[in-house]
């Protein structure tokens, strides 16, 4: 039994882990040495076999998973190529997305496995996409959720703790929303930093026999890691914490120095190719990323997306949505907010968050910027092609807000003229309804 | 020493009430509602005739970790009861209802795109709600946008009600093993998009006041949720009743500009007119 103080027991848990840690993959731990898949029966942890059949279900009758034929297509390639041969009959590995734009995948014990919308929106090729299914291929092959739970019933309050966290990352004070019920099955999968290590060096080695290149699952955590609003605690915050992506970097690094990569470039598809066939998924999650108020992440995936398809009239469009969308906001933040600060905007709509920022200097220039750019972008689009209905939209809402009513209308009409059935018809025709009785009033900016 | 009786009896009983006294605290049952509504859903101006009703977003919660084998079908049986009782008891107020069920969304992707849209925006209103401020709403802070506007068109409704409830079944903090039902619901109008209103209800006790634990509300979920329902809805007022108007200081009122509907062509041809005006220096 460990006495001392609670966090004196962390600290020195921590260290063994980390000791253990360096066991497992230090010197001796050439990539090259293979894992030994063994079979392992359930026994008391059967229910987690329950558990995942009725979550299937549960994504199924409520929509949760979101279908792409040409994107399952290629993760299903990728899973084929990289699964290695099966040792129990309960496993049966198959992939899904889920519309999330949290960046996330996880498996269960019977060789589901899940990736988030934000995960594979972020990802820029096929060995990326690779490292990460390899990883939960890992998770499900080597049985670490059997493992986890097994030592989670000896510890109980570690799963309490977890709850706490996603109950603080929802802002719900202690109510759950939909989305808790995805992050209490994956706290369930949260296996610890040491089955994470493993999963990701064994997944370099699925990766190398596979013909990927394993230098793939470095950039994937970083990926991840990219933050432009500064959000603090990240969701993903509720799974790792800052030190062990630092640990898991590390050992990677350490992996990857001992690999030469055999790539077969033949076989494996180049940010190029890949791009167009994710691009509707992508396009869809700068949408949500704006809708859940991310939209510095937003501009961000533009920007990555617009390097390998500049001519892309619609992204120009989604770019100055999220930048029309940032407002008073920086671009990037690099300023950590207090706790207290956190809180107290917490408690803000996002329309009293705005008229905050505008009573600063800072925040106006940001709006004026930001709105520049919104505009450069939307011009953009039409340039590529002048029937570019976003854009129009776009230009008419940032008209709108800059009070030009005149211009505002002139977009809008356009927008509804190239695209007469539009789903938010009767929001544009409102909107010009308002123009009508501003004009009338005139009380339009000269 | 010669031992008092009466003073061994008050012992005694105090003995027995320190020892019973987690039992009596879980026995409390506590049944309580919050609701709030802006002026103009108060005055009819934005009182919706049709709502759509979606499918309810159900957590179950049991004992200190989130609960696993019942909670994906309990949460489903659940959801069944909750869908029904809300519907019987809004259509008894006068509303007519469009309930969206979940086969409805897996028939129709853009309805299941638009439902998910609408969802993530009205959940980052709803927690603002439920952690901070429910009387928010009468000042008409919480706006879900255009996305709720775009599915209530779509359904062809004046209104969304967007139904979430968390059952919690006995935990180890609580001491005694006290639960709770908390269930909201928020109606958006299309006109707005803004949360015009918001009823809910939450229902605390322990085993043997009422039964809030998992097993118990799950022996009789439409009692349960016929109760709740009943509570939330105490002041939620009958289609075409005018509340009397709260006093409210009018200067945290969010503005809202509304304009009188008028017919698409003729709007349109006014304002080609007014565009074709010179501009005013």
């Amino acid at each position: 039994m460990i006495s001392g103080s609670p966090s004196f027991k962390i600290v020195l848990l921590v260290a063994i882990s980390l000791a253990s840690t360096q066991f497992a993959f230090g010197e001796k731990s050439a990539i090259s040495t293979p894992y030994n898949y063994q079979p392992e029966e359930p026994g008391k942890q059967a229910f987690l076999l329950e558990d995942a059949g009725e979550l299937e279900q549960l994504y199924v009758r409520r929509g949760i998973r979101y279908s792409h034929p040409a994107i399952e297509e290629l993760l299903e390639h990728i899973l084929y190529r990289l699964a290695p041969p099966l040792t129990d009959a309960y496993i049966s590995y198959r992939i899904y997305l889920i519309r999330d734009p949290s960046p996330i995948a996880f498996s269960l014990l019977d060789g589901q496995i899940y990736l988030h919308s934000g995960l594979l929106a972020r990802l820029e090729n096929e060995s990326q996409l690779a490292a990460v299914v390899a990883h939960e291929i890992h998770h499900v092959a080597a049985h670490h959720h059997i493992s986890a739970d097994r030592s989670r019933r000896s510890k109980e309050a570690g799963t309490q703790s977890v709850t706490v966290i996603a109950d603080i990352l929802l802002k719900t004070g202690g109510g759950l929303t939909d989305l808790a019920n995805t992050l209490a099955f994956m706290a369930k999968t949260t296996f610890g930093v040491e089955a994470e290590m493993e999963a990701d060096h064994y997944g370099l080695q699925l990766m190398e026999a596979a013909g990927y290149d394993p230098g793939a699952a470095r950039r994937v955590l970083e990926l991840i890691l990219e933050d432009p609003e500064f959000v603090t605690p990240r969701l993903l915050g509720a799974w790792s914490t800052q030190d062990e992506f630092d640990a898991r970097l590390a050992a990677l690094d350490q992996a990857n120095d001992t690999v030469a990569p055999q790539v077969d470039a033949t076989t494996v598809k180049s940010p190029e190719q890949i791009r167009p066939i994710t691009r509707s998924l992508i396009m869809m999650t700068i949408d949500d990323y704006i809708r859940v108020d991310h939209p510095g992440t937003a501009v961000g995936l533009c920007d990555k997306l617009l390097a390998v398809l500049p001519d892309d009239d619609t992204l120009h469009a989604a770019k100055g949505d999220a930048l029309r969308a940032l407002g008073p906001r920086p671009q990037v933040v690099t300023e950590q907010l207090s706790k207290g600060e956190r809180r107290r905007r917490d408690r803000l709509t996002r329309a009293e968050l705005f008229d905050e920022f505008m009573a600063t200097e800072a925040g106006q220039a940001h709006y004026k910027r930001n709105l520049d750019q919104a505009q450069i972008a939307y011009e953009h689009a039409i340039d590529i092609n002048a029937a570019s209905s976003r854009a129009h939209h776009g230009l008419g809402e940032l008209f709108f807000e800059r009070a030009d009513y005149r211009q505002a209308a002139r977009h809008y009409i356009q927008y509804l003229q190239l695209n007469p059935d539009a789903i938010d018809r009767s929001i544009v025709i409102d909107q010009l309804q308002k123009i009508r009785s501003r004009l009338q009033t005139n009380t339009e900016t000269p | 020493m010669k031992i008092n009786r009466a003073r061994l009896g008050y012992l005694a009983a105090g003995i027995v009430m320190i020892l019973l006294a987690p039992v009596a605290f879980a026995q409390v049952c506590m049944l309580g509602e919050c609701s709030a509504m802006t002026t103009e859903f108060r005055n009819l101006e934005l009182r919706p005739t049709t709502i759509a009703l979606l499918p309810p977003e159900t957590t179950l919660k049991k004992k200190k970790t989130f609960s696993s084998e019942e909670m994906i079908s309990e949460s489903a049986m659940l959801e069944a009861s909750l869908t029904n009782a809300l519907s019987k008891r809004i259509t008894e107020l006068g509303y007519e209802l469009r309930i969206v069920t979940l086969e409805d969304t897996q028939a129709d992707d853009k309805l299941a795109a638009l439902m998910t849209q609408a969802n993530q925006r009205y959940n980052e209103e709803y927690s603002k709600i439920v952690a901070f401020k429910v009387s928010g709403v009468k000042y008409r802070r919480y706006s879900v946008g255009a996305d709720a506007r775009i599915l209530a068109d779509y359904l062809n409704v004046d209104a969304v009600a967007f139904p979430r409830m968390q059952a919690v079944g006995h935990t180890t903090f609580s001491f005694g093993g006290s639960g709770s039902i908390n269930m909201e619901f928020g109606i958006v109008h299309a006109r707005t998009g803004d949360i015009e209103g918001f009823f809910g209800a939450v229902n605390i006790g322990g085993p043997f006041s009422g039964g809030k634990s998992i097993k118990s509300i799950l022996k009789k979920p439409d009692k349960h949720m016929r109760k709740i329902v009943k509570t939330s809805t105490k002041k939620m007022p009958a289609a075409g009743k005018a509340l009397k108007p709260e006093n409210l200081d009018i200067t945290k009122i969010r503005a809202l500009e509304l304009h009188d509907p008028m017919d698409e062509e003729d709007m349109l041809s006014d304002l080609e007119a007014l565009l074709a005006e010179p501009v005013a220096d």
